[in-house]
């Protein structure tokens, strides 16, 4: 998922700042790791609009992310940043050198992208449609790990379902089920064909079947 | 306390329009508590109504993106739609009251009841996952006025009529602040009084826009309304805008035809109650903003086009106007957002003005032609519609008239058919006879089919056949449900029925479809028996008619 890492340090910029390098890849700027951030920021301002929540992927160490919350302080603008770095080391780093003292920012470092889709933080930034912005540097580095962010397929078995479910009376039913079938077996092959509905929690399901199989813009149909 | 829950996931209108019921119920029982279960998007609008205690929310679209989106692992889907529904268990509900009728609206009707064991009205499932219909009123709504091309009641009486509920108009249903409602008065008196000669100018407001193309009236009949209107000493039009740059612009595109001079207002929903407050009347092709006026009792001049069913959820104030294209001739089911094909033009939607304000020119005005006005009339059962002048649709309206007629018989509602059928010849003689002759024979052919297979069952009873010739004579008796005759309404009712057997042997089935059949059969003869009465009535008054003209001409008067 991650590549194997044979070489890491941290050097110094021409400007002066620290900079991480992995298997003799910069990071950021050799030369000018803030001028490089302040264009990063300029390139991506337009997408930042009417959206409250950005995503950034690659932490590195943070000189964009700093760019961009000042960018943000300057417009007014306040929005929650989630950032994704596989690399712990990296973050630590960053963290020790005191780089990362960010207002409004929660750094994900080293997580699987499966445990990355159970954190309720995520899902909710997701729900509301967030911005997402690649580091460059990071986002090439871990190209394998970030596309499998983003072209992520969950499993749909019950058993990897039931960890989602908060809900007793629902955790309770499900758990019936054979736990290697999906949800949609369950509500398509199981209920749908009951004869008796004798649990009272087959009629929940039945009302999510239907609603889980309308368009959003869909107006509600009528039984005939 | 009662709590009791109205279930409505449906959109903004419906979900206003729910005002009318909210009214009535606390009319009638003061201490009720009630709450609305409806789809988060649609929130925004309760804020509106009056007298709700909580609105519970299912927040779809956050379910749909869970849902349909690979990224994500469907059982927070289904844990978010459960955790909306968790808030409605913690309340012991003594009525639950399905408004929208839909499949996840009866699941969940079902759902609640069970655990409280409250009453229902409307439609649920029952435990064999077939539908259960509270009264005959619910299967009104659900079985046949999405079917049944005449639409014989409005919404709004079938809400009443299926939650047993008496449909109260008094009462204050929408909630305003005092703050718009002064501001609106000050500056709608202000003009009402610009005439200068010590006149009051009647003050009428042009809603522009809808959330369909295929509703809105088109840009050129809105000016041309807007010139006849300014041309005219006693009136003063004014454009309602929302604050939406597409419909401030639609209004600045208007203006500049009158050199900027027309007044607009902006409005959110909440201001545009305290502006609707004002108004002398308004002019909307609008379904939600018709539904706000209605609640604020303030008239309109519905301006009805594209999909919008008005015999279903016409306005329901009776000082009202509806402007609509022959009803025959519309489709009902045309595509969202295609531009409007309508014969009404600025002018007719004038006219439609000067009848609001003198009725008696009902009978002078001419419209363009397939243009018709009707006016909703309030009858011993609820809101009816009458064409009063334009292009009349006999042949509809008499489908109309009647299928209410024949259902609230079938109903057992105690109504007095005679002043029915004497409105009925009144207004359409001229067209009852070939009207009669036809549903005869449709009647009569139903019947046939109706004996068809009850013979056929017999024969299944008495083991003398196997199934199939019964299965084809049902195929034929249900086609008769989309012949859209009066005889179709009891087809209708039998289908619903017959749909939601649940019997366990065959023994059974067979007892129960008799049942059912024979229930169809005395539909039929309460059919057949209202165009006798009708028919009965027709000559009577043929017959009276004849000697008056006979005694004319002896008298030589």
């Amino acid at each position: 998922m991650t590549p194997v890492i044979h070489s890491y340090e941290i050097k110094t910029s021409k400007q002066g700042e620290k900079t991480p390098v992995i298997n003799g890849v910069h990071l950021h700027s050799a030369y000018d790791p803030m001028k490089e951030a302040a264009n990063f920021v300029e390139k991506n301002i337009h997408l930042l609009s009417g959206r409250n929540s950005i995503i950034i992927l690659g932490l590195g160490f943070g000189y964009h992310i700093k760019a961009l919350i000042n960018q943000m302080k300057i417009s007014g603008e306040k929005k929650e940043i989630f950032v994704i770095e596989p690399n712990r080391t990296v973050w630590e780093d960053a963290k020790e050198l005191g780089l990362l003292d960010l207002e409004n920012v929660t750094i994900y470092a080293d997580i699987t992208v499966d445990e990355l889709y159970k954190d309720p933080k995520i899902i909710k930034c997701l729900l509301n449609k967030p911005t997402i912005l690649a580091h460059p540097a990071s986002f090439n580095f871990y190209q394998d790990y970030f596309s499998n962010f983003l072209g992520f397929k969950a499993s749909q078995k019950i058993h990897d379902t039931l960890p989602f479910i908060t809900d007793t009376e629902l955790s309770e039913y499900l758990s019936k089920f054979d736990s290697n079938i999906t949800l949609e077996e369950v509500l398509y092959d199981d209920i749908s064909k009951k004869k008796v509905l004798n649990n009272n929690v087959d009629f929940l399901m039945l009302a999510y079947r239907h609603l889980s199989s309308q368009s959003s813009t869909e107006k509600s149909e009528e039984i005939l | 306390m009662k709590n009791i829950l109205i279930i409505n996931l449906r959109r903004y209108g419906d979900i206003l329009s729910t005002g009318h019921l909210i009214n009535s119920i606390l009319t009638k029982e003061k201490d009720a508590s009630i709450s609305l279960l409806i789809y988060e998007e649609f929130q925004g609008i309760t804020k509106l109504l009056k007298n709700i205690s909580q609105v519970f929310t299912i927040k779809r679209n956050d379910i749909l993106t869970l849902k349909k989106n690979a990224l994500f692992n469907d059982g927070l889907a289904i844990d978010q739609f459960a955790h909306d529904i968790n808030n409605l268990k913690k309340i012991n509900w003594s009525k639950i009251i399905n408004y929208s009728n839909d499949p996840i609206s009866s699941y969940l009707t079902s759902y609640i009841n069970n655990l409280n064991q409250s009453s229902f009205y409307g439609v649920s499932y029952n435990h064999h996952n077939l539908l259960s219909y509270s009264n005959g009123w619910a299967t009104v709504f659900n079985d046949i006025l999405p079917t049944f091309r005449f639409t014989p009641f409005n919404f709004v009486d079938v809400y009443h009529r299926l939650s047993e509920t008496i449909f109260i108009s008094e009462g204050e249903k929408i909630l305003t602040r005092p703050a718009h409602n002064k501001m609106a008065f000050d500056n709608i008196s202000k003009i009402r009084k610009s005439a200068g000669n010590g006149t009051e100018l009647k003050i009428i407001g042009i809603q522009l826009k809808t959330s369909d193309v295929s509703k809105d009236i088109p840009f050129g009949e809105i000016v041309k309304l807007v010139d006849l209107l300014l041309n005219n000493p006693e009136y003063y039009p004014i454009l309602l805008v929302a604050p939406t740059e597409e419909e401030k612009s639609y209004a600045n595109r208007i203006n500049k035809y009158f050199n900027n001079t027309l007044v607009s207002v902006e409005a959110d929903f909440l201001a545009l109650s305290s502006v609707l407050l004002n108004l002398d009347l308004l002019v909307t092709p609008d379904t939600v903003i018709k539904h706000l006026a209605d609640l604020l009792e303030t008239p309109l001049v519905e301006v009805s086009l594209g999909q919008s069913p008005f015999f279903k959820q016409g306005t329901i104030n009776p000082h009202s106007i509806i402007l609509t294209d022959l009803v025959s001739s519309r489709n009902f089911r045309i595509e969202k957002n295609k531009e409007p094909e309508t014969n009404i033009t600025g002018h007719d939607i004038y006219n439609a003005v000067k009848c609001f304000f003198d009725p008696r020119l009902d009978n002078t005005l001419t419209f363009t032609s397939k243009v018709s006005l009707y006016r909703p009339i309030k009858d011993d059962v609820g809101i009816n519609y009458t064409c009063t002048s334009g292009t009349k649709d006999h042949l509809f309206d008499l489908s109309r008239s009647m299928s209410r007629v024949a259902l609230l018989k079938i109903l057992k509602v105690n109504i007095n058919t005679k002043i029915h059928y004497q409105n009925i010849i009144l207004e359409h003689r001229h067209k009852l006879k070939e009207w009669m002759e036809t549903q005869k024979i449709e009647i009569s052919e139903a019947s046939k089919c109706l004996l068809s297979a009850l013979r056929n069952l017999l024969s299944i009873k008495e083991k003398k056949a196997g199934g199939k010739d019964f299965a084809h004579s049902l195929e034929i008796l249900l086609d008769i449900c989309n012949t859209n005759s009066l005889a179709s309404l009891a087809t209708l009712i039998f289908r619903s029925k017959i749909d939601n057997l649940s019997s366990s042997t065959m023994e059974q089935n067979i007892k129960d479809v008799e049942l059912l059949l024979f229930e169809l059969k005395s539909n039929l003869q309460i059919i057949m028996e209202s165009t006798r009465e009708l028919e009965s009535l027709f000559y009577e008054d043929k017959k009276l008619e004849t000697q008056r003209t006979k005694s004319i001409e002896v008298t030589g008067i």
